[in-house]
């Protein structure tokens, strides 16, 4: 092989060109745009799923729990909003090993809500939820007086796949603030930036 | 030589490599009209198919954490799911081996048009006047052949054709050069800069190879901060699309990709005439006759190369007299920490994205005070931090912190923005116990022999890594903030050798032939036809990034060179 594939490129080095010569004075905000059109592709999230790794118990449990860890509240929407289910069970069904700890997690959990309130987690109510939760939380604190230890390592999973799911969907991008991904023509701090940390300086006496 | 296919056209120039060295010679080359074959161990660059720039998480089912949740398993891309394709610690197929005196080395392989300028940090720092006179100055190592003066005029022109940004200090320790206008400080900089300055550290505008206006025909950068992943416009430096496309529509430049380089071959008097390789697409080999050849394959690749070449008139490998190639590798010292900074909770939310990497950075400050210090030779200080875009991993600490429930949307909410690092990257001294040498029991799938890899730290570059360790504490304890402990790679109080991946040396250039492979036009002593245009001419590794210094060289090296083709002399 010896032929590049550098028409695009070509093509936008032209349309550069050209831009600049037409005295718009736009040209690197244009070329910018016409290249990130090209590398556009969001995606919708999907409806109506038919989970592909996890059975249907097991993924409606993943999704309650989901919901417990992140949920909706008057700021945001929830880890389920933001697509973790979903997520968790595309990622268990490439990974034998990621499966394994869901399906061992979500039998665990079932075990012990049948030990405590006589039926499956997400059939229990969510005070009964909420305090297997409070349950995981001090023992992965080493404050484990329900002996729950086997299930703190799927809760953290868990935990941390649905806090991942729910910051990397438009949703928890739109919570945290994230302002970037953006194309400029040029870069400033904002002065209300600036004077924060100008104050935040003399504070700590720098 | 078995199944040996032969053209019978006499190639000019072949180069061997197309990273920053063999881009440069590439382009430096077709512009002076002289046509060039260039052999790349992998596949051409598409960059509008390969290059994530500006997809966010959710543009991929699996948000970053790869397939089957790689990131998860430590099992991922080397600097996650949305850096540029450029190459990996691990290829398959291509072992390298540790020798047993040596606790670990990591041998970093880019195998792709442009090589790891595809992915590389961009700082851009000329190497000081005393940077090149090492010896002259502690009576460690051993001087350049060539002083500032030589090198300046070719930091002026690839600082012209690549662009960096930049502002004009009249530091001795980071000498100017033809900047671009930098972009001002982000937030969290200024408060860097002000707790630096506390300490009698300069704290200084960034100098990378991005551009803030237009040159060439590349649009000036857009601010996206998105460079390690590649930029599609080309608003930043890569060999690829800097130098190797515009030289491929020059029509001079034929360019032959998956061709690894087997063996060089030489002719009854010593003069070089070609190379073999192993398309690695049918996976024959190929021999290409050649006027001169060019190694640019990476130092350790090259001398690689060179040890694998033994012919009766080189019998310890091409250009290997003196017994030098594979000796005196380096890699930079290495020595990153982090901390989170309460002063930064509650700061409005901006776009903090920027030029990519820092707008500022900290060059070296010690100069002459070396025995107070403890250690010889300096560091520069890079610094991190700002409202980066959310990825997988990013808010694990908080989650845990907070348990469960909205409280976990509160601790990520106020925690975003506030943590900060800072990176040390400074000077480590070649020595007798760091080489790599063909190891006689392993070969590759080509069949072709490995390396062996010696490498050791001694108390100066240990020394140094604690003086990082102790100012980027007190750094950030006087911002109001947490030191954090160091990651895996800093675990031993400084980096894994071959881990900051600026391994140079091991092909170095000197005034004696007994001594040194090259002579300062990175020509070899031995072999007049042959020359090493990738880092392994280098004599020290001063604590400037390479990379500018690989361009500034390979630029110096293709000057002479056309003069000795015009001359007749090659």
């Amino acid at each position: 092989m010896t032929v590049p594939r550098v028409t695009r490129r070509t093509v936008l080095r032209q349309l550069a060109i050209a831009i600049t010569a037409a005295g718009s004075g736009s040209v690197n905000l244009e070329a910018a745009r016409l290249v990130h059109t090209i590398a556009g592709e969001s995606r919708a999230q999907p409806g109506g799923y038919t989970p592909i790794q996890l059975t249907v118990h097991e993924f409606r449990t993943v999704s309650r729990l989901a919901e417990l860890i992140v949920p909706a509240d008057t700021r945001s929407g929830s880890a389920v909003d933001a697509g973790a289910p979903e997520f968790i069970d595309l990622l268990c069904s490439q990974n034998d090993q990621l499966t394994t700890i869901y399906q061992n997690g979500v039998r665990w959990l079932d075990a012990t809500a049948s030990k405590q309130f006589a039926s499956n987690f997400i059939d229990t109510s969510q005070e009964a939820q909420t305090s297997i939760l409070d349950g995981l939380v001090d023992a992965e604190r080493g404050r484990d007086s329900n002996n729950y230890r086997e299930g703190v390592t799927f809760f953290s999973w868990i935990r941390r796949m649905a806090v991942d799911a729910y910051y990397t969907s438009p949703i928890g991008i739109r919570d945290i603030g994230y302002q970037g991904n953006q194309v400029l023509s040029s870069y400033e701090t904002p002065p209300e930036v600036v004077d924060f940390v100008t104050r935040a300086g003399d504070d700590l006496g720098l | 030589m078995s199944a040996l296919q032969s053209r019978s056209e006499i190639r000019d120039v072949v180069v061997i490599g197309s990273g920053a060295g063999g881009a440069t010679v590439a382009h430096v080359l077709t512009d002076l009209g002289i046509r060039v074959t260039l052999l790349e161990a992998g596949p051409m660059l598409d960059p509008y198919q390969e290059f994530k720039e500006h997809n966010w998480p959710y543009s991929y089912d699996h948000r970053g954490a790869e397939d089957g949740g790689g990131r998860y398993f430590g099992t991922g891309k080397p600097f996650g799911f949305f850096a540029t394709t450029s190459g990996s610690w691990d290829l398959d197929g291509e072992p390298y081996t540790v020798a047993d005196d040596t606790k670990d080395f990591w041998w970093f392989r880019s195998r792709i048009v442009g090589g790891r300028t595809n992915h590389y940090g961009r700082m851009s720092f000329r190497f000081a006047d005393y940077d090149l006179k090492p010896r002259d100055r502690d009576g460690l190592g051993w001087n350049w052949p060539i002083s500032y003066d030589d090198l300046s005029p070719y930091y002026d022109k690839a600082e012209q054709f690549i662009g960096v940004v930049g502002s004009r200090e009249g530091l001795r320790s980071a000498p100017d050069g033809l900047f671009h206008d930098p972009p001002p400080p982000k937030a969290h900089e200024l408060l860097i800069q002000r707790a630096s300055h506390k300490m009698r550290i300069p704290c200084i505008p960034n100098r990378r190879a991005v551009i803030t206006r237009s040159i060439n025909g590349r649009p000036a950068c857009h601010y996206c901060g998105q460079c390690g992943r590649g930029c599609r416009a080309g608003s930043n430096y890569s060999a690829s699309q800097t130098q190797i496309f515009p030289a491929l529509e020059t029509g001079r430049l034929e360019l032959i990709d998956m061709a690894m380089a087997r063996e060089i071959i030489a002719d009854e008097t010593g003069q070089i005439n070609g190379v073999v390789y192993v398309d690695k697409r049918s996976g024959q080999e190929r021999r290409l006759s050649c006027r001169v050849l060019v190694l640019a394959a990476s130092a350790c690749e090259s001398a690689r190369l060179l040890l694998n070449s033994k012919s009766p008139t080189h019998p310890d490998g091409v250009a290997n007299s003196s017994g030098m190639v594979g000796r005196y590798l380096m890699d930079t010292v290495g020595y990153d920490i982090g901390g989170t900074v309460p002063a930064f909770e509650g700061m409005p939310r901006y776009n903090s994205d920027g030029a990519g990497g820092s707008h500022l950075y900290m060059p070296w400050w010690g100069l002459d005070r070396e025995n107070e210090l403890g250690f010889p030779r300096g560091y520069h200080i890079e610094i991190d931090g700002g409202y980066q875009m959310p990825s997988v991993g990013m808010f694990g600490g908080a989650a845990s912190r907070a348990g469960y429930g909205s409280a976990i949307k509160e601790q990520a909410y106020r925690g975003y923005g506030t943590q900060v690092s800072f990176a040390g990257r400074g000077e480590m001294i070649p020595n007798e116990a760091t080489y790599c040498e063909i190891d006689p029991n392993v070969v590759d799938r080509y069949g072709i022999p490995v390396l062996r890899f010696h490498f050791k730290w001694s108390d100066y570059e240990l020394n140094q890594a604690k003086h990082m360790n102790s100012v980027f504490s007190e750094l950030i304890t006087s911002m109001g903030g947490t030191p954090q402990p160091p990651g895996r790679r800093d675990a031993e109080g400084i980096s894994i050798g071959g881990s900051i991946i600026h391994e140079v040396g091991a092909v170095r250039m000197g005034d004696n032939p007994r001594e040194s492979v090259l002579n300062q036009f990175c020509q070899a002593h031995d072999t007049r036809n042959l020359f090493v245009c990738d880092a392994g001419s280098f004599v020290s590794n001063p604590d400037k990034n390479p990379t500018l210094t690989i361009n500034a060289l390979a630029w110096r090296a293709s000057d002479y060179l056309a003069n000795e083709m015009r001359r007749g002399v090659l």
